[in-house]
């Protein structure tokens, strides 16, 4: 295959983010949350960003927690729901899903590892560009996010801000993120480009 | 009237070049894959340039270490302001590419949808794991319309099959470090005007000027540049100072001969307008009969100055000893010509289009040689007593009579060289070596950074295969049976393996039509034993499958996907038999590459499929080609031999065709095997070489035979054969391995011939 053809399909499966396996167990689930259509606002600063939702970069050197996801289709009358655990330091971010069925994406020095229950596979290497966002989105890295995001005031409430992407690699899979938190991260709402939308919901250890 | 007619002849050529370089007619270019050998096979050549002709533009820089993220985004800000670079954008729809394959669901199926209907289970979890992922704009797009999810699960994989690079945040890194580093890839494309000779060095020198600014703000950071733009400019900048140094040093190595044995500034007037005259035909031919000359065939080309002014030597000769007529040198330099341009045309035997240039150049050039020497020469020599010179006159009676010392032991001597001959090619047998590398006077350091890049992006077992057939259909079948040889390898692979098989081709997007046949009807024989029941009772959603028109690659060709199929099927269309309809005599071929796959796998999986598949080695099909190239040359070296024998032998009787035969034969030997002992592993070039000592010695010979060893031949000969021992000798200096290899050996070989022509004669008495 030749390069050019190279550089396009990579684009294209950057948005190849299997990451999570669950069978069906959903549960009706709010779904009134809207995404901003108006783009004539100001963007935020990062500072901004960290005075609104009260969290400095660099507070913590490792997180560790649980997370919900809901994942709504507009097709579908019922979410999916999921949970499991999570650990970010500096150079490593697990996250492990424990229900319905254990699987569990590592990223650790800039490389991704996945396993689920055949065991070791090779995750997808575009995979790493969804884990690194995950990674920033619950660590507060505002710094690293601005790099692809733009950040806007939620007019709804006062402790979210909502990520507008800026460069073609994020627009082509995300609409807009709208992430929520009071010292640290709680909620990350994902909005897809057909407003189907993955709510991820985050509870940290006390130890951390 | 000679004097009128040489002025009237200057005239018209000075406006022919005149006019060539005024209307632009004398294009350069350095383009180091035009020298490369051509395939015969013109599908396969018309395939292999329609897949990989687009890849010369590319420009790839590469940043590793501490900083290569910082000294990456510095790179492309400061190249952005540039007129070179272009990063092309990707207009990404995936919306689209989807939409384009829905009303083909009930005949697509990807390789783990296909695993998955084993079973409701397990097509339960399989499903639930799509709608349960963050992000999947397949899904998202699809779902409403196949519920299925086989559209979006075949549309994913498509385009998830190249994982050689990953996008990051819009910067290209590698997926997988190499020497623990994780490499941060920029790749733009500069404009074709960018590949011509002086654009080329332009714009290289400019981007290494950005990549000097980066790596000293950066200095943990290293940048590797690689591209054909680099090596164009390296070749053209090299060419282009080898050209003029070449040609500089030959001319005025030429004049300094030519005054210290004339003692004459008549004589230094008539060979600078012998040479001038030379170079302006060989450069209008030129100019006229080819597109674009490559710089390379002007280094070749400098080798004119030499035997142009072979002929003016004669005829100066000729006139320093008052002969009333120059009808007999005439006669010799018009045959020593017609051998000589034998010779060059000799070499376009040879599958390489620029040696096309370099014997247009030179025949032209030895055209124009004659027709000054035959001219002008003659009239502006009035005062031919100035060309005598005493001192000369004695060294020439010296050299004269050793030639006649060792023409009463030539028989002893010719035995000995002989002897010595044989026993060295037998204590040491030739070894040839034919390499790309020999047309390749790059940089160790560019051709270090290409190997890194490749490795980087391709990974280190890649292997292409040519797929052909004579309908697109045969093309997508083959490539499936080789798809379920290597499945059968993937199976045997650790899945946790970094170096699973992976196969990527057209027949990603494009399942034959028997596949689609057989997709239908396993996607029927599930929903038939209720592997989608639960799924449906779950999502509330309904899965029904149609019965399509299958999917053509007419309809791919005018849709969405068309830039990720078109440019890997190239179709020999015989239009004499319709528009775009597949006829009987049209050819398809595919490009398919195959990722971590051993020499030996590929044996296996290719086995048994015949001429349908042809596995594509560049590097190895160039040397494959010098080699038969080489092999062919030598069969015609000795038909040229034979025949250059013959004439002799009716012309001077069968003892002097024996002799001649026996000292061309030697001085080529000898010249191969010194060539061999100073280079080491012979190459292409090397045979080359053999023919056009064949074709100068022959001049030496023919003027031995004609005209014997009187003074004016033997300082005409002489002064011929220091020459171009020069013009040939200087081409040993080139860093391209090629022209060193043709410059040493034909320099050699004139040494030889030079010592052995005058042993070959046979006195008249003696026929």
């Amino acid at each position: 295959m030749n390069l050019s053809l190279k550089l396009v399909t990579v684009f294209f499966t950057l948005i190849f983010g299997t990451i999570f396996i669950f069978p069906i167990n959903s549960a009706i689930a709010d779904n009134t949350a809207k995404p901003i259509t108006s783009a004539d606002r100001v963007s935020l600063s990062v500072e901004q960003v960290e005075e609104r939702l009260q969290i400095q970069q660099g507070d913590v050197d490792s997180q560790q927690g649980d997370f919900i996801q809901r994942k709504y289709f507009k097709v579908l009358k019922k979410p999916f729901l999921s949970s499991g655990s999570f650990e970010i330091s500096n150079d490593e971010f697990i996250w492990k899903t424990t229900k319905p069925v254990e699987s569990a994406i590592i990223f650790n020095n800039g490389e991704l590892h996945f396993t689920d229950k055949s065991g070791s596979k090779k995750a997808p290497a575009q995979a790493s560009t969804i884990a690194k966002l995950l990674q920033h989105l619950i660590a507060g890295n505002f710094t690293a996010l601005t790099s692809s995001f733009l950040f806007y005031d939620d007019n709804n409430t006062a402790n979210c801000v909502t990520l507008k992407p800026k460069i073609s690699a994020m627009s082509s899979f995300i609409e807009q993120i709208i992430l929520c938190g009071d010292s640290q991260v709680d909620e990350f709402v994902l909005f897809d480009k057909n407003m189907n939308r993955t709510e991820i919901s985050i509870s940290y250890n006390k130890a951390s | 009237m000679k004097r009128q007619l040489g002025l009237f002849q200057g005239l018209v050529a000075m406006i022919l070049l005149l006019f060539v370089l005024i209307w632009g007619k004398a294009k350069f270019q350095a383009d180091i894959l035009s020298l490369l050998p051509q395939n015969v096979q013109t599908v396969l050549q018309d395939a292999e340039s329609h897949f990989f002709d687009g890849n010369k533009r590319h420009v790839f820089i590469s940043f590793s270490g501490k900083n290569a993220k910082l000294s990456h985004d510095h790179f492309f800000s400061l190249s952005q302001k540039k007129p070179w670079f272009n990063v092309k954008t990707l207009d990404l729809d995936l919306e689209k590419a989807v939409q384009f394959y829905l009303p083909y669901q009930g005949v697509l199926l990807a390789d783990d949808f296909s695993k998955a209907l084993s079973s409701p289970e397990s097509y339960t979890l399989f499903a639930s794991q799509k709608l349960t992922e963050i992000v999947n704009p397949f899904v998202s797009a699809s779902i409403a319309q196949d519920p299925s999810l086989a559209t979006a699960e075949f549309v994913e994989q498509a385009f998830a099959k190249n994982d050689g690079l990953a996008l990051e945040d819009g910067r290209l890194i590698t997926t997988s470090s190499l020497k623990g580093q994780q490499q941060f890839i920029l790749i733009f494309t500069v404009d074709n005007e960018a590949l011509n000779v002086n654009k080329a060095i332009t714009v290289a020198e400019d981007i290494k000027q950005v990549m000097h600014q980066i790596e000293r703000q950066y200095p943990d950071s290293e940048v590797k540049y690689s591209g054909v733009l680099f090596h164009t400019a390296e070749n053209a900048s090299q060419a282009k100072f080898e050209m003029s140094f070449f040609g500089g040093l030959s001319l005025l190595a030429m004049l300094i001969m030519v005054y210290f044995v004339f003692r004459s500034k008549t004589a230094l007037f008539a060979v600078m307008l012998t040479i001038s005259n030379a170079v302006i035909y060989g450069f209008i031919a030129l100019a006229l009969l080819f597109d674009s000359v490559h710089i390379i065939s002007l280094v070749f080309g400098v080798t004119l100055i030499g035997i142009s002014i072979d002929y003016c030597f004669h005829v100066l000769t000729e006139l320093r000893d008052k002969k009333p007529s120059l009808t007999i040198v005439n006669k010799s330099i018009f045959l020593g010509f017609i051998s000589t341009a034998l010779g060059y045309i000799l070499l376009t035997l040879a599958p390489m289009n620029f040696l096309s240039q370099v014997a247009t150049f030179i025949i032209a050039g030895l055209v124009g040689a004659m027709i000054c020497v035959f001219t002008l020469v003659p009239t502006i020599s009035s005062s031919k007593s100035e060309l005598n010179n005493a001192k000369r006159d004695k060294q020439l009676a010296n050299l004269i009579s050793l030639i006649k010392y060792l023409q009463v032991r030539r028989v002893g001597l010719l035995l000995v060289v002989t002897a010595l001959v044989f026993v060295s090619y037998l204590i040491l047998p030739i070894k040839f070596n034919d390499s790309i590398a020999d047309l390749n006077g790059s940089s160790a350091t560019l051709i270090s950074n290409e190997n890194f890049h490749q490795k980087i992006l391709s990974g280190q077992n890649v292997k292409r295969l040519f797929i052909l057939g004579s309908t697109i259909e045969q093309v997508l079948q083959t490539e499936e049976a080789i798809r379920t040889r290597v499945s059968a390898l993937i199976a045997e692979t650790d899945a946790s393996s970094k170096f699973v098989p992976k196969v990527t081709g057209i027949s990603d997007w494009l399942p034959s039509k028997q596949l689609q046949h057989a997709n239908n009807k396993q996607l029927k024989f599930a929903q038939a034993n209720d592997v989608f029941s639960s799924w449906q009772q779950a999502t509330g959603l309904e899965v029904t499958f149609n019965a399509p028109e299958p999917l053509t690659y007419q309809a791919i060709k005018n849709s969405v996907v068309a830039p990720y199929v078109s440019p890997f099927l190239y179709a020999g269309l015989n239009k004499s038999l319709g528009q775009d309809a597949e006829n009987d005599n049209d050819q398809f071929v595919s490009l398919l590459q195959l990722s971590n796959i051993t020499r030996a796998q590929l044996v296996s999986i290719t086995e048994g499929l015949g001429d349908q598949v042809i596995p594509f080695d560049k590097a190895e099909n160039i040397s494959q080609i010098m080699t038969d190239s080489r092999e062919s040359l030598l069969y015609w070296f000795m038909l040229a031999l034979v025949m250059f024998s013959l004439v002799i032998c009716f012309q001077f009787g069968l003892k002097a065709a024996g002799n001649h035969s026996l000292a061309l034969v030697l001085s080529v030997s000898i010249a191969l095997m010194l060539s061999y002992m100073i280079q080491g592993p012979l190459n292409l070039f090397n045979v080359l070489a053999m023919m056009l000592i064949l074709a100068l010695a022959i001049d030496y010979l023919i003027f031995y035979q004609y005209r014997g060893t009187n003074a004016s031949n033997v300082l005409a000969i002489s002064l011929s054969a220091l020459s171009s021992m020069f013009v040939f000798g200087v081409l040993i200096f080139s860093n391209t391995p090629a022209v060193y290899s043709f410059g040493l050996t034909v320099m050699l070989g004139i040494v030889s011939i030079f010592i052995l022509a005058p042993l070959s004669v046979v006195n008249k008495e003696e026929q």
